[in-house]
């Protein structure tokens, strides 16, 4: 399941009726909205529209009879078991792959101010000056030990860019964390701090 | 000669001497010539002190050489006070004449130091050398360090070099946990490194090197704007880098001669 999918399943699982529907759906062989919006009190579109969406996660079946030529549906439960899995690694993975394919490098005069780590060797946050006069504000971002360290070997303005896996490399940074610094790419990217080079 | 720095002298040096002055001048009119004299010289005993201090931290032997002048120059303050303006003219004593004549040895002696750049701190001519060959480029500074490679000195090699680094006056140096930061320090920024208790070394120009050989380079918005042109900031650094990798490599093979003559080929003045 993927996460706007567990979004929408998680909405309508926390609606207070659900549980009502539910324990009617598994008590009774099968039902129509509108036997099940009138045992419960409800309103038949809000009651429809919950066994639909149920239904289109294969956890209710749906299907359509007759009766005097009149077609409607009648829903029946399908899973006892209700689970949400996301697979966040198979979720955002593939994203970073296709998120990586550029070369890298600080900005021309891009204002943000790196702090050292005690230890010498990577930054601890770095600070970026949004807006101008008595309307900036200053935006500080901790940095990761992993994320601090690729920054510190981040091409200057005037170097060659680099690509991220180079960086990487360079900087003896481990490939797991290559989401966490993509992420802070992204975020640099945004605030004008990093240059993109396709 | 054409240098990438500008040659502009400062007048910090001459700031200690300014604010004696004014002292002397102060107390002076405010009770006597006399007390002035006695406040000056207690001044020149502090800043013996002070200069005791930079001497302790770079264990740069001429340096205790200014520590005994100012001593003596005190001590000649101190001994002709008690005989000013009680007859409209000074009286010297044995003990003040005796004084005075070391004092003026001593002067004489740390002028011709001067002149020869002994007293002088080398964070230019380390700059200077770094910028030769470095193209120019627009806006290229950024106010962070870059990691410029590896080198395979041992951490003894590197405490050693550290010592000369302070010794000679080529700049102070800061023992880390895990490496040594190597920080060019210009003439006349000294007071503020050796007595401000909350300078920060990480901001200003400095070359580090860890334990395992990682080589990083920073370089200050303040020393990058004393260059002339904008220079590629990405070359400096690596070039400022070099410049203390061969430092270092003179060094272990015993020619530290030939670092001294390097700054001293550049032939800049003793006042910048």
């Amino acid at each position: 399941m993927n996460f706007k999918k567990a979004i929408k399943l998680s909405y309508y699982l926390s609606k207070d009726y659900a549980e009502k529907i539910f324990k009617l759906i598994v008590a009774y062989h099968d039902i129509s909205a509108s036997e099940a919006a009138s045992r419960l009190g409800m309103h038949i579109r809000t009651v429809q529209e919950f066994l639909d969406t149920m239904a289109s996660y294969d956890i209710i079946e749906k299907k359509e009879v007759y009766e005097k030529k009149r077609p409607y549906f009648r829903y029946s439960i399908k899973k006892k078991k209700i689970e949400i899995i996301i697979d966040l690694d198979e979720e955002f993975s593939k994203e970073n792959e296709h998120r990586s394919e550029f070369k890298l490098r600080e900005i021309k005069n891009s204002g943000a101010k790196f702090s050292i780590a005690r230890s010498g060797e990577y930054f601890s946050t770095v600070s970026i000056w949004i807006g101008e006069g008595r309307e900036g504000k200053e935006r500080k971002i901790n940095l990761t030990n992993s994320q601090g360290q690729f920054l510190y070997y981040l091409p200057f303005p005037d170097a060659q860019p680099l690509t991220v896996d180079e960086i990487l490399i360079k900087g003896n940074i481990d490939d797991i964390h290559k989401p966490e610094i993509l992420d802070l790419i992204n975020e640099l990217y945004d605030l004008n701090v990093i240059d993109k080079i396709n | 000669m054409n240098y990438k720095q500008k040659q502009n002298i400062k007048i910090t040096g001459l700031l200690p001497a300014i604010i004696s002055v004014i002292i002397f001048l102060l107390t002076s009119i405010v009770w006597n010539v006399s007390t002035g004299f006695y406040v000056l010289g207690s001044i020149m005993f502090f800043y013996a002190l002070m200069i005791f201090y930079e001497y302790y931290r770079t264990m740069h032997n001429w340096t205790l050489l200014s520590v005994i002048y100012m001593i003596f120059y005190g001590s000649v303050l101190i001994s002709i006070a008690p005989y000013i303006g009680l007859h409209n003219h000074i009286e010297f004593t044995v003990i003040s004449k005796v004084l005075i004549a070391i004092t003026i040895i001593l002067l004489n002696w740390l002028l011709y130091l001067n002149y020869k750049k002994k007293l002088k701190w080398r964070g230019i001519e380390i700059l200077e050398l770094a910028a030769q060959n470095v193209e120019q480029t627009k806006g290229s500074h950024t106010d962070r360090p870059l990691p410029t490679g590896k080198v395979d000195f041992s951490k003894k090699q590197l405490e050693e070099f550290s010592d000369f680094f302070q010794k000679n006056l080529l700049g102070l140096t800061y023992v880390e946990e895990n490496r040594i930061v190597f920080m060019p320090l210009k003439y006349k920024n000294e007071y503020f490194a050796l007595y401000n208790p909350n300078y920060n070394y990480q901001e200003k120009t400095w070359v580090a090197i860890n334990f395992n050989g990682n080589v990083s380079v920073n370089i200050s918005k303040a020393d990058y704007l004393d260059y002339k042109e904008d220079l590629a900031f990405d070359s400096l650094c690596n070039s400022l880098s070099d410049v203390i990798i061969e430092f270092i490599e003179l060094f272990i093979d015993g020619s530290e001669v030939r670092i001294i003559d390097k700054m001293d080929n550049l032939k800049i003045n003793i006042f910048i």
